[in-house]
């Protein structure tokens, strides 16, 4: 049997479906979190437990051992607010529904009006179904009074109040999965009316004060103080990130020399062949094993992923949990959403950007939340352009800060510039308007420490399991070729582009062939080569800029199409070859903070004349 | 203190009124209805972004931001009298 999980965006279905599976997906508090469906084994309760088993532990404990149990294939549909919808992540969960045998409809109790809307959609369709009340811990806070047996004889199906945080309600819900009927269509008139009706009868509100998280919602959105308490928001997140990340990534680059690299050193005494040394343990620099440099598959390969990146990557993770569940990222898009149209950007593009910070993958599956097509286009050409995903940015940080943080503040500032240039650029260009912003607003919420947990384990997992192989796979393509011979060759071909236009020694071509497999390995691949201050800046915008790791390609070839992705791949390869241009020009000329001041310069003029230029058309 | 009607992106934050009249573009129309704007629907305007950014619109517990060019759209019955001396004057800097 098989059984969905629906109901309107941000109801907490992801946390429901972990709570009946086991199965840990991505929860946060935004509408849009799941844009794709998950499957899971949903192993129903015992029956006849003859008491209340949602207080008794113990009872949980003989469900889960219960062999005989039933198991039922559960889905977790992206939510939607209707079943006849233009956003794609809305459209999967409509198409999904004839594949599905029975309907769990998760419905907001705090928000029965306007969740019921898709119920009665659903009503439409008689499938057998079941309605769980989540978000039960709430409706008493808030002085919402909801009357679920009344709810449940309207309607004719079984009504559950449940608690995605806690699990309240899950084995109730399970027992209870065997009554679902085809719903009743109550009520005459339209959708809203009934509606109505349905809601007078169950619902009856008590008068309540405003609590502390209202106010904080009040002064995150005030018109004069929301702006700027949003960027500091960023800008404390990132000073952590980069601060704690820095020390941990510190502290494991020691523990790596005291326990790895004497293991290597050993390694490379008893291996045999020349070659093999050279793939696995790479090359000696004055006798010694440099774990950023050597570029062998057990030493780099191994170190820039878990040494290097990872202590980064644990922090941002954990920020933007946090930052997830509380509710800000939408909130975030209504600050943004002035500036963010003057690009070409929807203010809910602020998603796919802050995921992308993280990994450019989820940026881009978060695409899927934005409504046309140009705005997809628009947002993943600046994200996949512009945006250094975690892994790149800790090795950034590690590699130009030993320049100097004005180093640090040069890439950030051109990556920037090229961001809202190739916006503005791209709005002028792009057939049609952006759309004005529509979004919900979630109320504040404080994150649960077990979802927190269970999402940063998926993210690392997700991490080690797919980008640390690809980590080591490119660096063992670069030693191959390497060895073969290959790669002299390809300098030859790209010495053009690399030393003509970018001023870089041949040898940075090999940072622009791993780039194509994992930028972080390609950034550390520059390492070796003793570039300039402003050398490596140029290198390292040019590698940001340029094409984005091959899972990212493919994951964008999926979600934009063909066309779109060669226009992406063109700008890309456009926006690459001027960026290096650029800070080599530039760099040759000015100290690196004037060439700031002179981007921020360009950008505001920019910005300030293409606002003219729309309103003379 | 007459009833008038007013486009919801003139309004001030704290000002309250029922929706009049909805934008003529279906699917943005759609949208909104779904989230629980609809017409006869008691709003109240609990924010808005400076230079004519969006919108913070809620309608019973439902907090919904709406660009300004789409509140523009939205024409909403307010009491009292709308235009010179209204609260609206003084958020002119808003716009």
């Amino acid at each position: 049997m098989r059984v969905l999980l629906m109901g309107n965006p941000n109801v907490g279905k992801s946390a429901l479906f972990y709570h009946l599976t086991g199965v840990a997906v991505k929860t946060s508090n935004y509408a849009g979190t799941t844009v794709t469906f998950t499957e899971g084994k949903w192993r129903l309760p015992p029956e006849n437990c003859g008491h209340d088993c949602a207080q008794c532990p113990g009872c949980a404990k003989a469900a889960k051992n219960a062999a005989d149990r039933k198991e039922v294939d559960l889905i977790d549909v992206p939510g939607t607010y209707t079943l006849d919808s233009e956003i794609k992540s809305e459209k999967i969960a409509a198409d999904m529904l004839a594949t599905g045998d029975v309907i769990i409809n998760v419905v907001d109790a705090t928000n029965l009006e306007r969740n019921l809307v898709l119920t009665m959609q659903l009503c439409e369709l008689k499938k057998p179904m079941i309605m769980l009340l989540n978000m039960w811990d709430e409706t008493q806070h808030m002085g919402i009074g909801v009357d679920y047996a009344e709810l449940e004889s309207i309607l004719g199906i079984p009504v559950v109040p449940t608690n995605g945080r806690t699990g309240m309600g899950c084995l109730d819900a399970g027992r209870r999965l065997k009554e679902a009927a085809v719903p009743r269509c109550p009520g005459e008139g339209d959708i809203y009316s009934r509606i109505g009706k349905i809601v007078s009868r169950v619902q009856n509100l008590s008068h309540r004060h405003h609590t502390v998280r209202e106010r904080l919602q009040d002064i995150s959105m005030h018109p004069v103080w929301g702006l700027p308490i949003a960027l500091a928001v960023l800008a404390g997140m990132f000073e952590l990130v980069i601060q704690v990340g820095g020390f941990l990534s510190a502290q494991m680059a020691r523990l790596f020399e005291i326990a790895w690299l004497p293991l290597m050193n050993r390694l490379y005494e008893v291996l045999g062949p020349e070659w093999l040394k050279f793939i696995l343990i790479g090359r000696l620099y004055d006798g010694q094993i440099g774990l950023e440099t050597s570029m062998g598959v057990l030493t780099t390969g191994i170190f820039v992923p878990i040494g290097l990146v990872m202590p980064y990557l644990l922090f941002f993770y954990l920020a933007l949990g946090f930052l997830e569940d509380w509710g800000y990222l939408p909130r975030m898009a209504v600050l943004f959403d002035r500036f963010f149209h003057k690009i070409g950007l929807h203010g809910y593009s602020v998603i796919p950007i802050m995921l992308s910070t993280g990994c450019n993958i989820p940026g881009v599956l978060a695409l899927r939340n934005l409504e046309s097509r140009r705005e997809r286009f628009i947002t993943a050409a600046i994200t996949c352009t512009t945006i250094p995903c975690m892994a790149q940015s800790a090795v950034i940080f590690s590699e130009a800060g030993k320049h100097g943080a004005v180093y640090i503040w040069l890439i950030v500032s051109t990556l920037l510039s090229f961001a809202i240039l190739l916006g503005i650029l791209l709005d002028r260009i792009t057939k049609g308007q952006t759309p004005s912003l529509i979004s919900e607003m979630p109320p504040y919420r404080i994150p649960g420490p077990v979802m927190q947990f269970k999402k940063l384990m998926t993210r690392l997992k997700g991490f080690f399991t797919e980008a640390v192989p690809l980590m080591m796979l490119g660096i063992l393509l670069v030693q191959v070729l390497d060895l073969s011979g290959v790669l002299k060759h390809m300098f030859g071909l790209m010495k053009p582009v690399v030393s003509g236009l970018w001023g870089l020694p041949k040898e940075a071509a090999s940072a622009m062939l791993v780039g194509v497999i994992r930028k972080d390995a390609a950034v550390a691949l520059l390492e070796p080569l003793n570039l300039t201050a402003m050398q490596s800046a140029t290198a390292i915008v040019a590698l940001v800029l340029y094409f984005p790791c091959i899972a990212t390609y493919t994951v964008l070839a999926r979600e934009v199409g063909t066309r779109d992705l060669l226009a992406i791949t063109a700008i890309m390869a456009a926006t690459a070859l001027l960026g290096g241009l650029f800070i080599n020009l530039m760099g040759s000329i000015l100290p690196p903070a004037l060439i700031i001041g002179a981007e921020a310069a360009v950008v505001l003029t920019a910005l300030a004349f293409s606002g003219k230029m729309k309103k003379r058309a | 203190m007459g009833m008038s009607v007013v486009s919801m992106a003139d309004m001030a934050p704290g000002e309250q009124g029922t929706i009049y009249q909805m934008p003529n573009d279906n699917e943005a129309r759609n949208r909104l209805e779904q989230m629980g704007l609809r017409c006869g629907v008691a709003v109240g305007i609990r924010n808005r972004m400076p230079m004519r950014g969006p919108l913070l619109v809620c309608a019973g517990r439902t907090e919904v931001a709406i660009g300004n060019d789409l509140a523009a759209d939205i024409k909403v019955l307010v009491a009292g009298q709308c235009g010179h001396g209204s609260m609206r004057k003084r958020h002119r800097w808003f716009r």
